[in-house]
C-alpha cells in the first residue's frame, strides 16, 4: 500500500517512484552542482504527471534545493548580493511576464508543446556544447582560454547606469544583469527550472564574473525567482502539488548528499561528459514524443468553472 | 436555467396527470471521493402510479469543454483545430425501461438528446471525439442502462460512478412517459465531493490559492534550511 494520491495532479503514484525520481535528480545536482530542475520536469512528464503540474511543482521543489545550496555558499562568502539583487530585479519582472505567457499559451492549448519544445531546443544546444567541451578536455586539446574580456565587456562599458560590484571586481552597467535576469526569468516560468543552467554561463561569459562567486550568486536569486513563480502558479494555474513537492524534496535532499560525496571522488572532465550525455538523452526523449504519432489526435479539456 | 424553464413548461403541459405519478429515491444521496476511491454504484428505486415507461438520467453540473485536434506540422504534432462545447455534463448516464426510440414522446425531449445516438453516426468529428473520449474514461455511459420493473409499479436501476468523476451537485431525473406524453417527473440531487486530507489540499489550492502558494514556498524554504542544517551534523 505504497500508492499515494496526488491531490492536484489528481492521480495515484507509487511513493518509491517519486522518491527515487527526487533521489536521482538530487544525486545529479549534488554531483554537478546544478539545480536538477531541467531533469525533474521532464521525468515527471514521462511518468504521466500533467506538464503544467510538473512545471509548477518542480519550481516549488527548487526553492528548497536552492536554499540548501545558497546557505553553504553564503558561509564561504561566495555571494555578490548587489549583482544578485539586480539579476533578481530583472528575474522578477521576467518570471511574472512568463507566467502571463504560460497562461496565454494554456488557453490556446499550446502550453504542453511549448514546454517540450523549449526543453528540446535548450537542452539540445547546451548538451551538445557541453559534450564538445568535455571531449576536448578529456583529449587534452583544450584551446588556451583567453582571460581577457570578451566582446560583451565593451558593450557593458558603453551602456549607461554603471555600478561598481566590489565582490565581483566589476564596474559595469546595471542594465546587463537586469536584462539577463529578465530573459532567464521567462524560462523559469515556462520550463519549471531554476535557470542556473543559463544563468551561470551568462554570468561568466557575458558579465565576466569570477567563477568563485557565480554559483552562490545564482542560487541566491533563484530562491526568490522560484518562490515568485511558485506563488504565481498557485494563484493563476492552481497546479502546485504540495504532496508531490514534498515527496520529491525528500528524495532530492538525500540524493544531493550522496551526489556531492560521489562527485568529489570522480574526475571532473568525465563527470561533465556524463552530464552532457544525460542532457542530450533527455532532449532526445522529449523530441521523440513530439514526432511520434499520438494514440489519439483528439484531446478533451474541461474548462474548470469556479 | 433554460432546462429548468423547459421542465416547468412540460410540467404545466402534463398537468392533467396524477398529483404524484412517480415516487423514487436513491440508495445514497452522496458520493464521497476518498484517497483510495475506485468508483461506486448507486441503486435508484421507485414506484409509478400510472402505466408508462420510465427514463432516468443522472448528470453532473454542466461545464464548457474544448476538443482539440493534433495535426502533423513540420514533422511534429501540434494542436491545430479546436471546437468548443458549452454546457456539457462531464458525467452523464441514462437508463430506460424500453429502448428510447420505442418510447413515444421522447423524440422532442431535450434533456435526453445529448448522448443517446450512435457514436459512429455522428457527422461532426469533434463531437464524435468528445463522445468517444468521454465514453472511454467511463464518464458517459456507452450504452443505455436498463430500468427493471418488479411487478406493475415498482422499478429499479443501477448506476456506476467511475473513480474519475468530477465533484459537484448531480441530479437524478426520473421521467414517466405515458401514451406519448410526459406524465411525471422527479429530480433528486446527489452530492459528489472529496473527503479527507486530499480534499483539504485541493480546496486550499482552488479557493485560498495565495495562502496555499505562500505555504508551499514556506514549506520549501524551511525544509531546505533544515536539510542543510541536518547534513552539516552528519
Amino acid at each position: 500500500m505504497l500508492q499515494i494520491y496526488l491531490p492536484i495532479a489528481e492521480m495515484s503514484v507509487h511513493v518509491l517512484l517519486i522518491l527515487g525520481l527526487g533521489g536521482i535528480t538530487g544525486v545529479l545536482s549534488g554531483m554537478f552542482g546544478v539545480g536538477g530542475g531541467f531533469l525533474m520536469t521532464p521525468l515527471l512528464i514521462f511518468i504521466g504527471i500533467p506538464p503544467t503540474v510538473a512545471v509548477a511543482t518542480s519550481t516549488n521543489q527548487i526553492v528548497a534545493a536552492s536554499v540548501s545550496g545558497f546557505l553553504s555558499h553564503w558561509k564561504r562568502q561566495n555571494v555578490d548580493f548587489r549583482m544578485g539583487n539586480l539579476l533578481l530585479l530583472g528575474g522578477l519582472i521576467g518570471s511574472t511576464l512568463g507566467i502571463g505567457l504560460f497562461n496565454w499559451l494554456k488557453t490556446l492549448g499550446q502550453i504542453d508543446l511549448v514546454i517540450s519544445l523549449s526543453y528540446v531546443v535548450f537542452l539540445g544546444i547546451i548538451g551538445v556544447l557541453m559534450a564538445i567541451e568535455s571531449s576536448r578536455a578529456i583529449m587534452k586539446i583544450r584551446k588556451p582560454v583567453k582571460l581577457t574580456h570578451g566582446k560583451f565587456y565593451y558593450l557593458a562599458q558603453k551602456l549607461p547606469l554603471k555600478v561598481r560590484f566590489t565582490r565581483s571586481k566589476l564596474f559595469i552597467s546595471a542594465l546587463l544583469p537586469v536584462g539577463i535576469g529578465f530573459i532567464v526569468g521567462i524560462l523559469v516560468s515556462l520550463m519549471g527550472i531554476g535557470g542556473g543552467f543559463f544563468m551561470i554561463p551568462a554570468m561568466i561569459y557575458i558579465l565576466g564574473m569570477p567563477t568563485a562567486v557565480v554559483i552562490g550568486t545564482s542560487l541566491y536569486q533563484i530562491i526568490f525567482i522560484t518562490a515568485n513563480v511558485t506563488i504565481l502558479h498557485a494563484v493563476t494555474t492552481h497546479t502546485v502539488d504540495i504532496m508531490l513537492a514534498l515527496l520529491l524534496l525528500g528524495g532530492s535532499v538525500i540524493g544531493a548528499q550522496i551526489g556531492s560525496r560521489l562527485g568529489a571522488k570522480l574526475p571532473a572532465e568525465q563527470l561533465r561528459g556524463l552530464l552532457a550525455l544525460i542532457v542530450i538523452l533527455v532532449a532526445l526523449r522529449l523530441a521523440f514524443g513530439l514526432f511520434v504519432t499520438p494514440q489519439d489526435v483528439y484531446s478533451l479539456t474541461v474548462e474548470h468553472t469556479p | 436555467m433554460t432546462r429548468f424553464l423547459f421542465t416547468l413548461l412540460l410540467l404545466v403541459v402534463a398537468k392533467p396527470a396524477l398529483a404524484a405519478p412517480i415516487a423514487a429515491d436513491i440508495s445514497s444521496h452522496k458520493v464521497e471521493i476518498f484517497s483510495g476511491f475506485t468508483g461506486t454504484s448507486l441503486l435508484l428505486f421507485g414506484a409509478r402510479n400510472d402505466a408508462g415507461d420510465i427514463v432516468v438520467v443522472i448528470r453532473s453540473p454542466q461545464q464548457d469543454m474544448i476538443v482539440r485536434k493534433k495535426i502533423r506540422t513540420a514533422g511534429i504534432w501540434v494542436n491545430r483545430g479546436e471546437s468548443q462545447f458549452t454546457d456539457i455534463p462531464q458525467f452523464y448516464a441514462i437508463a430506460s425501461s424500453r429502448p428510447i426510440a420505442e418510447i413515444k414522446g421522447t423524440e422532442l425531449f431535450h434533456p435526453l438528446e445529448i448522448f443517446d445516438t450512435n457514436v459512429e453516426q455522428e457527422p461532426d468529428e469533434y463531437k464524435q471525439a468528445l463522445r468517444r473520449i468521454s465514453t472511454k474514461t467511463g464518464l458517459h455511459s456507452a450504452t443505455i442502462g436498463e430500468v427493471e420493473f418488479m411487478g406493475e409499479t415498482l422499478f429499479k436501476a443501477r448506476f456506476n460512478f467511475p473513480d474519475n468523476i468530477p465533484r459537484g451537485t448531480y441530479t437524478a431525473e426520473i421521467y414517466l412517459f405515458s401514451d406519448g406524453q410526459l406524465s411525471g417527473i422527479q429530480t433528486i440531487p446527489i452530492q459528489v465531493y472529496k473527503i479527507g486530507f486530499d480534499a483539504f489540499v485541493y480546496d486550499a489550492a482552488q479557493h485560498h490559492s495565495l495562502l496555499y502558494g505562500l505555504c508551499a514556498v514556506l514549506m520549501a524554504l524551511s525544509l531546505g534550511w533544515f536539510a542543510s542544517w541536518l547534513f552539516q551534523r552528519i
